[in-house]
């Protein structure tokens, strides 16, 4: 620890520092005027130091979170931000210039201390729409145009470029609720703000020697956990791989092929015989491939408990991937649903590393952003209900999956039924519950899928999802079962008709569209689980006797 | 215990607060306080409230006016799973509401995720056919005879001890509700049915389910605990009347509680919050944070225009609990939070703590981990022989013993890390008071700190420092303030109804015929207190949010300005509130009345308050000790000083350390402390 530096000064400053993150993401979930960032969370905000380093963020959304630095990146490049002024800002959405897909518009604001640029707020907001064709994903889309609205590297002065300046004003005719983006746009401004005050009175206290030393003493802290954590590993080279179902025209699966090196402490990642990058949304851009890798490394070396910033990353040296993938595409391709390839990322790199790390990593679970979008059209305005349905968790060594969560690389919470059928007349919620028989067993058991059955109350109603999991079920680990597949249906007089995992459809009146989940698999073999757990399953009905008799030999 | 009971004396109003290690008696004779302590009694509660009823009263119940009590009892039966084999009837297709929750990962790089587990176990929890609509419309009839069916063999199975009824949209329209309860009760009459359009008639069915799960599951023990208390006091004081402490911060006869346990928890907290607020009345501060800093927590609650922030989202282990309730932050720091080196070399101070056994290493009881009792015996700020007014000798070696394994392989005395672990434990508070303020959109700096408990008069001034707090107030009686607040808290009831009103032009006709029928439902209840009309006070609120939003922001309304000015009066407040939290409103949606809130409330007397900030008789010469401490490493002098000494007008500047028997204020250097009329200690700061 730096001599300047007491254990007590450095304990306040790690804690204030989360916390300023953590503030900023209230801020801007509560400002904000979407229900996406408002309800569903779907934001992340971060504090930079001058190079672009992050020295803190809020615990939102992982496949946002590790992403910053590549943007900045991005922006050092294109602009010599050693001259950038109090009043400017950064500003992109383009998955082609270190962001993800076009909803995420990020956010950069300097932050000044006696005249000097000592560091940058972030924030990152998914928003409910760029434009593009349709109004919510638009599963046909062939390019990143078809998309929306790209908004390049642009470095702007706040009072001159936004209300009646060119960025508002252009951002405001090219998206359909345009009141709803420059609200959450003003809402990431005024989060970015408050991370600012609150660091500058942080700097005020302390000193800006000794804040710039504590922050980089946090980071030298998640380092060395992170090494450590390493050094527990052996040396070798660790390969796997894993598949999203298909690209939403044809039938095959796109491999994530991963390769990962251990040496000493520190860890290499390449991604080399992934596919080629392909029609439909799925590709992802290079800085959701990169984040998900690196979430998957916080999960694997800290588990939760090493601060995620900067230091957790410098063992990390080189994570390839190959230019032309479906990983890192090339422009002009869509990615708007590259969270399906993201959770295979950071499947396979748990399955890589399940041998030698067996403690260390979870099977794989329903693992999917699930978003499901219904939309009607009535008297008085347009109806779009959109949510993220949550599946089974993977199991691990030491713990059954939990059931019913978002996916690995979002956090989204469910919205109450109650709710629901008050916002949108069109539909009435018959059936939410655990989907039974749909985990994976083992020693540890996957956690259970949703089943979610709406009715439709109108004619007209379109139904836009994308998901994943249809095909490649949620594998198991060490004598683990695979959860059950994911599907979707619709009871129509009482026929149903299965529908793919990304598409869209047209609903009528009285049909049943039926939502069921995947599973998670299960970790360790089924034989040897704890019997009282089996006989708890039974009783409450998760589990029929037959079954526990089958699979558990109960 | 060494007053005179005096037959000819007025009766007595007492008040007893049932803590995790001592029960506290406070009460009023004459004009007289008094107070008392005797161990509390975990297996059953209510015999150490007895005993400390029967010395406090030298054995004669008969003076007994009115006891006003507050309990962890039905807090503790919810974390430790003490509650009743409870049995949860729901609509058709959400049997699983109760396992299912939210989808949310608290932390989202941990590899186990798990959620809380429901008080309801999926085997007790059963479906009725049936189905409300939003609008409150039947779209299933309720199957009567699959009901008693269902209901035969789950009681035949399970044996449950009560139920729980939520049906969705429920709290829009509860016939088929009471339905359910006229079958279960026919067919099964010694089981307790609640309703959730009883308990928690607003909507979100995962929030509504888990609140009337635990109301149903807290049913007997608290309502067996109670029914002792009032047949003890019944005998022994024919008349005298038992108030219990609400979660909302009011009190009510314990009469008609006996089936609403889940409406007592946390009553200890909000109980100290409303003694505070009471307090800063009768000092003059209108905007306080109080910090009630015991042994390991803290609750930290922030009190805008006299009025405690209340709120419908709490959690009591992880499971939401919807009541209205004082909106208390938690944090765990306290004088047993331990001082510990986590695995990357970062010394961290709580949430682990010494608790009661063995406590901190100076106590001598086999403690060897230094908490910050330790540290602060070391840097000379808690004298060993007058800790607890002299009630319990420390033994000082013990805590530089322990302070020296922790430093030595740091390379630390000490010295040093009694320093660093009291600097981490402030910094712990001021966070908490951050979650408060500066998160809800209130500056600090515009509000007086009131510190209480044992702890919270040592970290009081030192935690507002850093928030550029310049105020901070030790109000008397310091470490029994959850019990003076039942002393003086009000009869009070919150009464709410879900209306999903979209706000137009005839809103005021809506909101004011919705807010007559709560006001009806409350003067009835009232009545039912012995209360008229006349002498109830009523507030109305209404939580609103923007339509699709999924929280509510609440604002008072004034139903005469709503008359006159009807919708865009409604819109300006929602507007008010919606900037006062989270900054400009830049476009308006439409707005949403989502839930109407009534309170109802009839005030304490002044008299009993009167008494409370009267100073008792103080010594002519006041006793003060020159010494030394050390502060931020140096030595430094501190005089020491015994507040019941220290006459109203009293300035002592800092360092300096105020003892008296239940709490130690610390003066920093650069503070000073005034003894104020009504007897608090009053710091503030130069700088």
């Amino acid at each position: 620890m730096s001599a300047k530096l007491s254990q007590s000064t450095f304990n306040i400053i790690s804690n204030g520092l989360h916390g300023i993150a953590q503030e900023m993401g209230e801020k801007l979930v509560r400002s904000a005027y979407s229900t996406i960032i408002r309800e569903a969370r779907d934001c992340s905000t971060s504090l930079l130091d001058r190079q672009g380093r992050i020295i803190a963020q809020a615990q939102f959304c992982p496949i946002h979170m590790n992403s910053f630095g590549k943007v900045f990146e991005a922006f050092a490049k294109r602009f010599d931000l050693s001259t950038i002024g109090p009043g400017e800002g950064l500003i992109t959405n383009d998955p082609y210039s270190g962001a993800q897909h076009l909803n995420d518009i990020v956010l950069f604001t300097p932050v000044f201390h006696g005249g000097r640029l000592v560091a940058f707020s972030a924030s990152l907001g998914h928003h409910i729409d760029v434009g593009g064709g349709a109004a919510g994903p638009n599963a046909s889309a062939s390019d990143v145009y078809s998309e929306g609205l790209r908004i390049p590297l642009l470095r702007f002065d706040i009072a001159r470029d936004l209300g009646d300046g060119m960025l508002e004003q252009f951002i405001r005719t090219n998206v359909r609720p345009p009141d709803q983006v420059m609200g959450d746009i003003y809402a990431q401004i005024a989060a970015n703000r408050s991370g600012e005050a609150r660091f500058v009175e942080m700097l005020e206290r302390f000193g800006e020697e000794t804040v710039l030393a504590g922050a980089a003493e946090l980071q030298d802290y998640s380092e060395r956990l992170a090494r450590e954590a390493i050094r527990t590993i052996p040396d070798g080279v660790y390969e796997a791989e894993d598949f999203v179902d298909d690209n939403g025209f044809t039938d095959s699966p796109l491999r994530v092929a991963v390769r990962i090196t251990v040496h000493g402490d520190s860890i290499g990642i390449d991604f080399t015989g992934s596919a080629p990058q392909t029609k439909g949304i799925i590709n992802s851009p290079l800085a959701s491939t990169v984040s998900a890798a690196l979430g998957a490394m916080a999960v694997m070396l800290g588990g939760g408990d090493i601060p995620v910033n900067d230091g957790l990353y410098r063992p990390i040296g080189r994570i390839h991937v190959p230019f032309g993938s479906f990983l890192n595409p090339s422009q002009p391709v869509a990615v708007r649903a590259r969270n399906n390839a993201c959770h295979r990322v950071y499947n396979a790199i748990m399955l890589a590393m399940s041998e030698v790390a067996p403690t260390r990593v979870l099977a794989s679970g329903h693992d999917t952003t699930n978003a499901i979008g219904l939309g009607h059209m009535s008297e008085d305005r347009y109806h779009v209900y959109m949510e993220v349905v949550g599946g089974g968790w993977g199991a691990s060594a030491g713990a059954d999956g939990a059931d019913v969560v978002d996916g690995y690389v979002g956090n989204c919470s469910n919205v109450p039924v109650e709710s629901l059928e008050a916002d949108y007349p069109f539909l009435r919620i018959e059936e939410y519950a655990l989907r039974r028989n749909s985990a994976g067993a083992g020693e540890r058991r996957g956690g259970l899928g949703a089943r979610r059955v709406y009715r439709i109350l109108e004619d007209g109603v379109t139904f836009n999802s994308y998901s994943d999991r249809f095909k490649v079920a949620p594998w198991g680990l060490h004598g683990g079962q695979p959860g059950q597949h994911s599907r979707f249906f619709v009871e129509r007089e009482g026929t149903p008709i299965h529908l793919p995992s990304k598409g869209n459809t047209t609903l009528g009146k009285g049909d049943r569209l039926i939502i069921e989940t995947a599973g998670g698999g299960g970790f360790g073999p089924p034989a040897k689980r704890d019997r009282a757990l089996v006989a708890r399953e039974v009783a409450e009905g998760l589990l029929s006797p037959e079954e526990a008799a089958r699979i558990y030999g109960f | 215990m060494t007053q005179m009971a005096q037959r000819s004396e007025p009766r007595v109003k007492m008040a007893i607060e049932v803590g995790g290690t001592f029960t506290d008696l406070i009460w009023i004779e004459g004009d007289e306080v008094k107070t008392h302590k005797v161990p509390s009694t975990p297996h059953d509660a209510s015999v150490g409230v007895i005993a400390g009823l029967s010395e406090a009263l030298e054995r004669d119940l008969s003076r007994l006016e009115q006891l006003f009590h507050g309990s962890t009892v039905a807090t503790n039966a919810v974390i430790e799973r003490k509650g009743c084999r409870t049995a949860f009837v729901t609509t058709a297709g959400f049997r699983d509401v109760l396992a299912l929750q939210r989808q949310l990962r608290p932390n989202v790089y941990a590899i186990a995720c798990r959620k809380p587990e429901p008080l309801v176990p999926l085997n007790l929890c059963v479906e009725a056919s049936e189905r409300i609509g939003v609008r409150g419309e039947t779209v299933t009839p309720l199957d009567e005879a699959a009901l008693i069916d269902t209901m035969a063999r789950l009681v035949e199975r399970e044996k449950p001890e009560a139920v729980a009824v939520c049906l969705l949209h429920a709290y829009r329209e509860p016939a088929h509700e009471l339905r359910v309860r006229e079958i279960i009760t026919r067919h099964h009459p010694d089981l307790p049915v609640v309703l959730s359009s009883d308990v928690l008639p607003t909507f979100r069915e995962y929030e509504r389910a888990s609140t009337t799960a635990m109301a149903a599951y807290l049913v007997p023990l608290v309502g067996r605990y109670l029914h002792r208390l009032e047949r003890h006091l019944d005998e022994g004081a024919p008349g005298g009347k038992l108030f219990v402490m609400q979660s909302a911060g009011g009190v009510l006869p314990s009469r008609g509680l006996h089936g609403r346990g889940v409406e007592m928890l946390n009553s200890g907290p909000a109980a100290g919050v409303i003694g505070a607020t009471r307090m800063a009345q009768a000092i003059g501060d209108a905007d306080v944070i109080t910090l009630d800093v015991g042994g390991t927590s803290a609750d930290i609650c922030l009190i805008a225009q006299g009025r405690p922030s209340v709120t419908s989202e709490t959690q009591v282990a992880g499971l939401p609990v919807g009541l209205p309730s004082i909106d208390i932050a938690n944090i765990g720091a306290g004088g047993g939070s331990l001082g510990w080196v986590d695995a990357g070399g970062m010394l961290q101070v709580g949430p682990r703590s010494a608790g009661a056994q063995p406590g901190p290493a100076c106590y001598g009881r086999g403690g060897t981990v230094p908490a910050l009792t330790d540290a602060l015996v070391q840097l000379g700020w808690i004298r060993p022989h007058r800790f607890l007014g002299g009630r319990m000798t420390l033994l000082p070696d013990r805590a530089t013993a322990a302070l020296t394994d922790l430093a030595a392989p740091l390379g630390q005395g000490p010295d040093d890390m009694a320093r660093a672990m009291v600097e981490i434990g402030a910094a712990n508070v001021s966070q908490g008071i951050r979650l408060v303020s500066v998160q809800r959109g209130h500056d600090p700096k515009d509000y007086a700190l009131y510190a209480y408990g044992g702890m919270g008069p040592m970290l009081g001034a030192l935690s507002a420092g850093e928030l550029k707090i310049r105020r901070v107030v030790v109000p008397p009686y310091p470490g029994l303030f959850s019990a003076l607040g039942l002393l003086v808290a009000d009869l009070k009831r919150i009464y709410r109804e879900t209306r999903f009103l979209r706000v137009t032009d005839t809103v005021a006709a809506e909101v004011g015929a919705a807010f007559a029928r709560l006001r009806a439902q409350a003067e009835a209840e009232f009545a039912g207190f012995g209360r008229a009309p006349e002498d109830i006070r009523f507030e109305h609120e209404l939580e609103m949010r923007f339509v699709g939003q999924g929280y509510e922001l609440h604002s008072g309304i004034d139903l005469d300005r709503l008359a006159a000015e009807g919708r865009r009066y409604v819109e300006a407040r929602f507007k008010a509130a919606h900037e006062a939290r989270y900054g400009v409103v830049l476009a308006m949606d439409m707005v949403e009345i989502v839930t109407l809130r009534l309170t109802a409330s009839v005030p304490t007397d002044d008299t009993v308050m009167g008494s409370l900030t009267r100073p008792g008789i103080v010594a002519a010469n006041p006793r003060i000790e020159e010494s030394a401490i050390l502060f931020e490493g140096r030595t430094v002098p501190c005089r020491f000083a015994w507040r019941a000494d220290l006459a109203p007008g009293t300035a002592l500047q800092g360092a300096a350390i105020i003892e008296e028997p239940t709490a130690t204020s610390f003066v920093p250097p650069g503070w000073t402390a005034r003894v104020d009329a009504t007897g608090a200690l009053i710091l503030t700061s130069e700088v």
